[in-house]
């Protein structure tokens, strides 16, 4: 998520003369408790603010003020950036506060708290930028900058973190035995098939390899009640060496990518009832990622 | 010919030109055929409304729902099975036993369908014999055809012809299976002569077979007592439709409500799927374009010029029809074919009298349903059996299919011009 998107120009206070920066904390909090007139007390808000300031260390050594404070019975993060005409002069030795962000939360503070105030601090150190950002002449330009700037305050999981990258693969010229063995010996359930260069041409679960044994017009039939043995069935025992795994395996339906979300994932994971998908970049296989990635990796991290 | 008949003509070759190309869907193209008559003002859409011959879309429509249901007890697996181990996993007779099953069921159940159902058996059946499946699926789907032939029912050709001859399922009993079996017998003949010497059988192979228990191939015997009851009722319906004075129609669609709701099936979507709308939306559009040609006076025409041509001779004209039909059949769709024939001949019997033409009748339903064997294309039976094996690893190519296909076809009109020879 980025930063810009919990901005409202709105909020973006800025054109005022501040003698001190007790009034500039007022009119943030007062235009806060105006846009959320039924869930921000202003007097509550005013008092934990000043609370907090008395603890001091909320401005940065570029001018950069981030008051902020944690209000009882609101459930969410309100940001306001106050940019004064001139800087505002504090005591001497102090820094002069060039621009504000006035952040308001809950008691146990919004998920996005912390990640916006390290994204602010972050602003703060990027000289090149404040020195645009306070050049500004509207607050709907104010939150485009910041948006093109793109200060994310939350990523997303993506493939790439929670795939298997050392992935045991097949050719697709190796034999229907090779399969077996591999499968057997290494307790595996799902396959990427790959040409000799490497690129993900299939993919083999264990229900293909079972299913191998049972062609299509047996599939047609109303029940198969009558009979015990398919010579199909017999024939793919027996002919284990012949048969190629190119012969039975499935083309590879749309492989994920590494920048490909885990929600993206677990989306086609539930469209396909397919529990592994093959993840490539560039047409080459890269990893495969599993319904259990998503438990052990994201579920149960 | 006016600016609208020759209006009426274009769009008519237009849709004929989409259905033999396949150039786009084919019920679609007739539809469309079908409201441009209409946009066109060469008919009202009254009057093209009137052209649709409710008597076929509505014995589609039953014939489907019974299938629908019946197919679903196994019947037809446990009738393969049954005579694969009669012939005691002999391939040859067993080629011709199927053969002689599928006729019979295409017969009274429409041939792709019947295809559907006994070619996936069938090729069962042939792989765990050992041999190729390849010669027993263009047997199945020659023999399909062939059965189709013999009843009113049968093969949509005859649907159409029944109701609009005005002949009962009795006529066409009567007039068309004594000639459908002498074909069947020689079929018969034909692929023992082509394809004996490729199916050997070990004994082991046999044995196979043999093992088969067809009674567990059915699914659902309480549905199946209930579909033979109902199915056998439509039949004795059908035989004496003409003296209870019921349309097959009629037949068709009660026997289809009657089972619906004695097969207890709640829900009816699931056999409302069944039916194919494509075919049922084609037939429509069919109708009301050949009605449209027939309203404009364009079918008065083309008959006139047709017994001139002939030169009055109804036995040349008969002939002409028969030859005519089934060498066309054999390349184009039969349906839209013999949809323009009927008013052709229905023109022709109000100059030379019901009884005079009656041979005519006869001639386009043994051409154009026989006609369908020549080549791979020719029925919609041979497409859906080849699709199957190909699926399986066996595809039949197009020269494959003739060089069986079309020889029984020359074969079978012969046969049949004989019959109509000796019988008129």
């Amino acid at each position: 998520m980025k930063l810009a998107h919990l901005l409202d120009p709105r909020l973006v206070l800025m054109g005022k003369e501040y003698s001190n920066l007790d009034e500039a904390l007022h009119s943030a909090v007062d235009a806060a408790a105006d846009a959320y007139r039924s869930t921000i007390r202003r007097d509550e808000a005013l008092a934990r603010v000043m609370e907090r300031e008395a603890l001091g260390g909320t401005v940065l050594p570029t001018g950069v003020a981030i008051p902020h404070a944690r209000l009882d019975a609101f459930d969410d993060l309100v940001i306001v950036p106050v940019v004064p005409r001139s800087p505002i002069q504090r005591g001497p030795g102090e820094p002069p506060i060039r621009l504000l962000w006035l952040l308001l939360t809950s008691k146990v503070g919004s998920p996005l708290y912390l990640t916006s105030l390290a994204a602010i601090a972050s602003i703060a150190k990027d000289e090149g930028f404040l020195a645009s950002l306070l050049n500004v002449d509207t607050p709907a330009r104010f939150v485009s900058l910041v948006e093109e700037a793109g200060y994310e305050i939350k990523k997303g999981l993506r493939v790439e973190d929670i795939m298997a990258r050392d992935v045991v693969s097949i050719r697709d010229n190796a034999t229907l035995k090779d399969l077996i063995d591999i499968m057997y010996t290494r307790k595996l359930r799902y396959l990427p098939v790959v040409d000799d260069t490497g690129r993900l041409i299939g993919e083999l679960g264990i229900l293909d390899l079972i299913s191998a044994g049972i062609p299509d017009y047996a599939l047609r039939l109303t029940s198969l009640d009558f009979l015990d043995e398919l010579a199909p069935m017999e024939e793919l025992l027996a002919r284990e060496n012949e048969i190629s795994v190119r012969s039975i395996m499935k083309p590879a339906v749309d492989p994920l990518s590494p920048s490909s979300s885990v929600f993206d994932a677990a989306l086609r994971m539930t469209k396909r009832r397919k529990r592994h998908f093959p993840v490539t970049e560039g047409g080459r296989l890269v990893g495969v990622v599993s319904s259990m990635d998503i438990l052990s990796k994201v579920l149960r991290s | 010919m006016n600016s609208q008949a020759v209006l009426a003509v274009i769009i008519f070759g237009a849709v004929y030109l989409a259905i033999t190309t396949d150039l786009v869907n084919k019920t679609a193209a007739a539809i469309l055929g079908g409201m441009l008559m209409i946009i066109f003002g060469i008919v009202s859409q009254t009057k093209a409304f009137s052209y649709v011959d409710w008597g076929v879309i509505f014995l589609l429509i039953g014939m489907m729902v019974i299938t629908g249901i019946t197919k679903r007890t196994g019947l037809f697996q446990y009738l393969a099975i049954k005579v694969a181990k009669l012939a005691r996993g002999e391939p040859m007779a067993i080629m011709i036993l199927l053969s002689l099953v599928t006729a019979i069921t295409s017969a009274f159940l429409d041939n792709v369908t019947t295809v559907l159902i006994i070619v996936p058996i069938t090729f069962l059946i042939a792989v765990e014999l050992g041999v190729n499946p390849t010669p027993f699926v263009i047997a199945l789907a020659i023999a399909s055809n062939i059965g189709g032939t013999a009843t009113l029912i049968g093969d949509p050709p005859n649907i159409m012809i029944g109701s609009a001859s005005g002949f009962s399922f009795m006529d066409f009993l009567l007039n068309l299976s004594p000639v459908v079996i002498v074909i069947l017998i020689a079929f018969s003949g034909f692929i023992t002569l082509v394809f004996r010497k490729k199916l050997k059988v070990s004994n082991e192979r046999k044995a196979r077979i043999m093992d088969f228990d067809e009674s567990k191939a059915i699914t659902d015997k309480v549905l199946l007592w209930k579909s033979l009851l109902v199915l056998g009722l439509v039949i004795v319906a059908f035989l004496l439709h003409g003296a209870l004075g019921l349309e097959p129609a009629t037949v068709a669609l009660s026997g289809a409500a009657l089972l619906l709701i004695i097969s207890g099936y709640k829900e009816v979507e699931t056999i409302f799927a069944e039916i194919e709308w494509t075919t049922v939306l084609f037939f429509l559009g069919l109708f009301m374009i050949v009605g449209a040609l027939v309203d404009i006076g364009v079918m008065g025409l083309l008959s006139k010029s047709l017994l001139s041509a002939t030169s009055g001779h109804l036995r040349v004209t008969t002939f002409a029809i028969l030859w005519g039909s089934g060498i066309l059949s054999a390349f184009v769709d039969n349906i839209p074919f013999v949809a323009t024939m009927i008013p052709l001949i229905k023109d022709m019997s109000q100059s030379l009298g019901a009884s005079a033409v009656e041979p005519l009748w006869w001639a386009l339903s043994l051409g154009a349903c026989l006609g369908g064997n020549g080549t791979l294309i020719g029925a919609s039976a041979n497409v859906i059996s080849a699709g199957i094996s190909a699926k399986n690893g066996h595809p039949i190519s197009f020269m494959q299919f003739f060089k069986y296909g079309s020889i029984f076809m020359i074969i079978s009109l012969i046969i049949s011009s004989v019959y109509l020879l000796i019988r008129w």
